[in-house]
């Protein structure tokens, strides 16, 4: 599985529901924002250097934290060294090594925000309870169809009381999962830890639990047909 | 070589089918998928069936050791027959191939040019990574004076991708005042 985590809009929580779906699925994470970094990182080879041809895939994924990380360099030199058209044989490395990816996305729509879709096989878009995020929404809703990574979930983030749920469903066309505003989250992602670890029995670890079960394939089988009402 | 699983759901009257083509073959396979079903309902694209659809089913490229996945409604009741594999011949053609290339050539370069990237005063600066949020905040040490204006053209491109633009605002605003229109005249009568 190969999970783009795209959102369109910046600032719309795409990173936290990147980690937190890396964390419940056991799959590795890499920051794809070449730009603008924000996973936690350390010391070692990273994206940029990964992209540039410095460094394997393999050799900077970071396995001692909570979440299995391939995060990204944060300076510019960095950024401009780095070929985001390396991108999608990076994400088939670490897969192959690995297993289930998921790809934090920058963003915007450049190519650094497609690269990611082009490698994915999946796509999870993130938007806030807001209207005013909806043209961006399907305008990246079109490029992850256009590129084979269909829309397999959306999640509503940062959700009060009675999120717009069918509204987006419908606008959207994919089934929504909300993850409320949180106090647990937001000092588990303060503390760069995964909030199925910090505050399991919370709505937002249950919201997580709920997407990654969403997003994972059923077991193929045989032909089955349910009748409705 | 090709394996396919069906599943249907009867609603209201319809029967939704969605199937899965895999490919477990070594080259990709373009498959040719027959229906019983009449009439078909394919998937629509600007108001036409989506590429590959005909009135007895679908034709579809699944990559080697790939999966593809499609869908479409019919009024009538599933059968025995609601989905078969007809076909299932190597792919020759490969246009349409999505490339890294090609996604760069259509959605552009998103580096940072190289008038933005710090050449480094000599030992203090030297080794300290720069910010993207010193960039933002305009103390990074390239130039005295104004960036260049590759630079200042990207840090706008940036920008612009976390705020809520015009063009945003006017088409929300016409979609709202299309949805008063519709429903005062739905009052009305």
């Amino acid at each position: 599985m190969r999970v783009a985590v795209t959102g369109g809009k910046g600032g719309v929580g795409k990173s936290t529901v990147a980690y937190n779906l890396g964390a419940v699925t056991g799959a590795v994470v890499v920051d794809g924002d070449l730009g603008m970094a924000d996973l936690p990182t350390g010391r070692g080879p990273d994206l940029h250097d990964v992209l540039a041809g410095r460094a394997d895939p393999v050799e900077a994924v970071r396995e001692a934290g909570p979440v299995e990380l391939l995060p990204c360099g944060r300076t510019l030199a960095g950024a401009r060294a780095a070929d985001v058209r390396r991108l999608v044989d990076t994400i088939r490395a670490v897969e192959r090594a690995y297993g289930d990816v998921v790809v934090d996305c920058p963003a915007g729509l450049a190519a650094d925000a497609g690269m990611p879709l082009l490698a994915a096989d999946r796509t999870v878009l993130v938007a806030l309870p807001d209207a005013f995020a909806l043209p961006d929404a399907l305008r990246t809703r079109a490029l992850a169809r256009e590129l084979d990574a269909g829309l397999a979930r959306v999640v509503l983030n940062r959700t009060g009381t009675n999120p717009p749920t069918a509204a987006v469903e419908r606008a959207l066309g994919a089934p929504v999962t909300t993850v409320p505003e949180s106090d647990a989250l937001a000092r588990a992602t303060a503390a760069g830890r995964p909030v199925t670890a910090t505050a399991p029995d919370s709505a937002a670890a249950e919201s997580f639990r709920a997407l990654a079960s969403a997003i994972t394939p059923p077991r193929r089988g045989a032909r089955r047909t349910r009748r409705g009402r | 070589m090709v394996e396919l699983d069906v599943q249907t759901q009867r609603r209201e009257c319809v029967t939704f089918v969605a199937a899965t083509v895999a490919n477990e073959g070594t080259t990709a396979r373009r498959v040719r998928l027959r229906t019983d079903l009449r009439p078909v309902w394919p998937p629509r694209r600007q108001g036409v069936p989506a590429a590959g659809w005909t009135d007895d089913g679908v034709t579809l490229t699944v990559p080697a050791a790939g999966r593809r996945g499609i869908g479409f409604a019919t009024p009538a009741d599933p059968g025995e027959s609601v989905l078969a594999v007809a076909s299932a011949e190597p792919a020759t053609d490969e246009s349409r191939e999505r490339t890294p290339d090609g996604l760069v050539r259509a959605l552009g370069d998103p580096t940072p040019p190289a008038d933005a990237v710090p050449t480094g005063a000599p030992s203090s600066e030297e080794g300290r990574p720069g910010t993207a949020s010193d960039v933002r905040n305009g103390t990074a040490e390239t130039t005295v004076g104004r960036p260049p204006r590759a630079v200042t053209a990207w840090l706008d491109r940036l920008a612009e991708r976390d705020a809520v633009t015009d063009r945003d605002r006017a088409g929300v605003a016409a979609v709202a005042a299309r949805a008063t229109a519709l429903a005062a005249d739905l009052e009305e009568r």
